[in-house]
C-alpha cells in the first residue's frame, strides 16, 4: 500500500505569471484519484510539483507544501521524490538507444543496483504489473521503440514502478492511444491501486468516470471542487463544475 | 481560385526551374570527373612526398594527408569543447544569459568568424616546421569553427523531446546522470552526424580561406589547388584537377556518411 499525499496551499509561477492558486488536496493510498479541467487549468503542473519535476523546468517555482506519508518533500533530496512519487507521462518515453530490459532497469542501475539477478527479478516483476511480461519475455534485448504505442507505454509504467515508488502520478497516460489502448491502460491501473496511490491527470471525464474514486476539478489554476467520483459528477457543487461536467464549456 | 491547369503549370515550371539549377551546379563536378578521365591517372599519381612543388605528383599524398591531419587535430581540439559547451547551453543556461550567448555565437557563426581566423591566420609565425604549421592551421580552424559547431551541436540538444529528459529525472536521475546516461547516449549518432558535417566544412570550405592570408605551404588540397592554377603550365592544371576531384570525393564521402548515421537515428526515433 502506497503513502497519502498532502499539498498544502500550492501556488506554482512560470516567471511572473501565477498558474496555480493556493491548491490544497489529499490523495489517499488505494484509491485511485481523477484530476480533471480543461487544457491549461494547471492540472499537469500541479502533478509535477508533487514530484519536485517542476524544479527542472527554468524560471518556474512554487510556493506552500507537500507531504508525503507525513514528510515534507522538500526536507528529502528531489532524486529520493521522484523515485518515491512516480510518474508516467502522456506520450510514452521509452529510452531510444536501450532494450527493453534496459528500460524497466535503469532506474535500478541509477541507483546503484547492478547485481543481474536482483534487476531481472525486479523487471520480471514489474513488466508483469504493467501486463506485458507475456508480450516481452522473449523481446527483452530488443529496443524498447521496437515496441507498440500502447507497449511503449506499458514499458514505462514498469520503468516507474521498478524504483519501487509509494506513488504513481499519470499524466494523461491514455491521450496517445487507442480505445482499445485507452481500456488496457485503465484495468492496469485498476490492478495498481491496491498497491500505490495513484493520481491520474485527464480531460476524459469518461476516463475519470469510469476508473477514479474522487475526483478534482480544476479551473485557470483553481480548484473548484473535489470529491467521490460520483457525487462530482451527479450532484456537482460548483456550477462551473456542473457546467464543465455537462459539456457547456472545455 | 486558380484554375487547374495554371496551377499545373506552375508547379512544373518549379521543377524544370530546379531541374536546371541542379543542372547548373553539377557542371563543375561533371567537368572535374570528366577532366580526371580524359587526362588519366596523371591527375590522382601517388608517388612519394613533396611539399616543394604541388603541382608535381608527389605533393598529392603529401597534401592529403595535410588535409587529413589538419582535420583530424582540429576535430580532437574542437569536439569535447564543442560538446561541453552546447551541453552548458542547453541544460543549465536560460532566459537573457542563453539569448545573448545564442546571439553572440550566431553572429559569430558565419562571417565575423571568418575575419577571426584570417586575422589569427596573419599572427603564424614564420616557420619552416610541418608540424607547427599544421597545429596553428588546426588552432585557425577550431577558432574559426566553435561558435558553428557549437549552435549546431546545441541545436541537437534542444530538439530533444522534453518528456526523454523528464523520463529520466522522474526515475530518480539526477541531472548528470541524465544528460551522460539518456541525453548524450539518445544523441550520439546526431552528435556525431553533426561532427562530420563539420569535419567536411573544415577540409572543403574553411580550410579555403587559410590560402588567402598564408598560402606558403602546399599543405592543404584546397591550398595545393590554389598553388596549382597560379602555376598555370598543362601539367599543373591537370594536378588541380586532380586535387580537387580528391578533395570533392572525401567530402562527399563524409558528407554521405554523415547522412547515413542521421537517417538510421530518426529510424530509431
Amino acid at each position: 500500500m502506497g503513502e497519502s499525499v498532502t499539498a498544502f496551499e500550492i501556488s506554482a509561477y512560470y516567471g511572473q505569471k501565477k498558474v496555480l492558486h493556493n491548491i490544497s488536496l489529499t490523495i489517499i493510498p488505494g484509491e485511485i484519484t481523477a484530476i480533471i479541467g480543461p487544457p491549461g487549468c494547471g492540472k499537469s503542473t500541479f502533478v509535477r510539483c508533487l514530484n519536485r519535476l517542476i524544479e527542472a523546468t527554468p524560471d518556474a517555482k512554487v510556493t506552500g507544501q507537500v507531504k508525503l506519508g507525513g514528510i515534507d518533500i522538500t526536507t528529502l533530496p528531489k532524486e529520493e521524490v521522484r523515485r518515491k512519487i512516480g510518474m508516467v507521462f502522456a506520450s510514452p518515453n521509452p529510452f531510444p538507444t536501450m532494450t527493453v530490459f534496459d528500460n524497466v532497469a535503469a532506474g535500478l542501475y541509477l541507483q546503484g543496483i547492478k547485481q543481474r539477478s536482483e534487476v531481472a527479478d525486479h523487471v520480471e516483476r514489474t513488466l508483469r504489473m504493467a501486463s506485458l511480461w507475456d508480450e516481452v519475455k522473449d523481446r527483452l534485448q530488443r529496443p524498447a521503440l521496437a515496441l507498440s504505442l500502447i507497449e511503449q507505454q506499458q514499458l514505462c509504467i514498469a520503468r516507474a514502478l521498478a524504483v519501487s515508488p509509494d506513488v504513481l502520478l499519470l499524466d494523461e497516460p491514455a491521450s496517445m492511444l487507442s480505445p482499445m489502448g485507452t481500456l488496457q491502460i485503465e484495468e492496469i491501473i485498476d490492478d495498481l491501486k491496491m498497491h500505490y496511490t495513484i493520481l491520474i491527470v485527464t480531460h476524459n471525464l469518461q476516463q475519470a468516470a469510469r476508473v477514479a474514486d474522487k475526483t478534482a476539478f480544476f479551473l485557470n489554476g483553481e480548484l473548484i471542487e473535489f470529491s467521490d467520483t460520483m457525487d462530482l459528477f451527479t450532484t456537482p457543487k460548483d456550477t462551473r463544475t456542473e457546467d464543465y461536467v455537462t459539456g457547456r464549456f472545455g | 481560385m486558380e484554375p487547374l491547369a495554371w496551377r499545373k503549370i506552375k508547379s512544373q515550371g518549379f521543377v524544370l526551374f530546379w531541374m536546371i539549377l541542379g543542372f547548373i551546379a553539377l557542371i563543375p563536378v561533371l567537368s572535374l570527373v570528366i577532366v580526371v578521365v580524359v587526362r588519366g591517372l596523371f591527375a590522382l599519381f601517388f608517388d612519394g612526398f613533396s611539399a616543394q612543388n604541388p603541382y608535381y605528383a608527389q605533393a598529392l599524398l603529401y597534401s592529403f594527408l595535410g588535409t587529413i591531419i589538419v582535420a583530424i587535430l582540429t576535430m580532437l581540439v574542437a569536439s569535447p569543447i564543442t560538446l561541453f559547451s552546447a551541453l552548458y547551453l542547453s541544460e543549465w543556461l536560460s532566459g537573457k544569459r542563453l539569448a545573448f550567448l545564442m546571439t553572440w555565437l550566431r553572429a559569430f557563426s558565419d562571417m565575423p568568424a571568418l575575419l577571426t581566423g584570417m586575422v589569427i591566420v596573419l599572427g603564424f609565425p614564420n616557420t619552416n616546421s610541418t608540424w607547427v604549421t599544421l597545429l596553428y592551421l588546426a588552432a585557425t580552424l577550431t577558432a574559426i569553427g566553435l561558435p558553428r559547431f557549437i549552435r549546431t551541436t546545441y541545436d541537437v540538444f534542444r530538439t530533444t523531446s522534453p518528456i526523454l529528459r523528464e523520463g529520466a529525472l522522474a526515475i530518480g536521475a539526477t541531472k548528470s546522470q541524465m544528460i551522460f546516461k539518456v541525453l548524450l547516449p539518445s544523441h550520439r549518432a546526431q552528435v556525431l552526424a553533426v561532427y562530420l558535417q563539420q569535419l567536411a566544412r573544415v577540409i572543403g570550405e574553411t580550410a579555403s580561406l587559410l590560402l588567402f592570408v598564408k598560402g606558403g605551404q602546399a599543405i592543404f588540397l584546397s591550398v595545393a589547388i590554389d598553388h596549382a592554377v597560379v602555376n598555370a603550365s598543362y601539367d599543373a592544371l591537370t594536378r588541380a584537377y586532380g586535387f580537387a576531384f580528391l578533395l570533392l570525393l572525401l567530402i562527399l564521402m563524409i558528407l554521405w556518411l554523415a547522412r547515413r548515421i542521421t537517417n538510421s537515428a530518426n529510424r530509431m526515433l
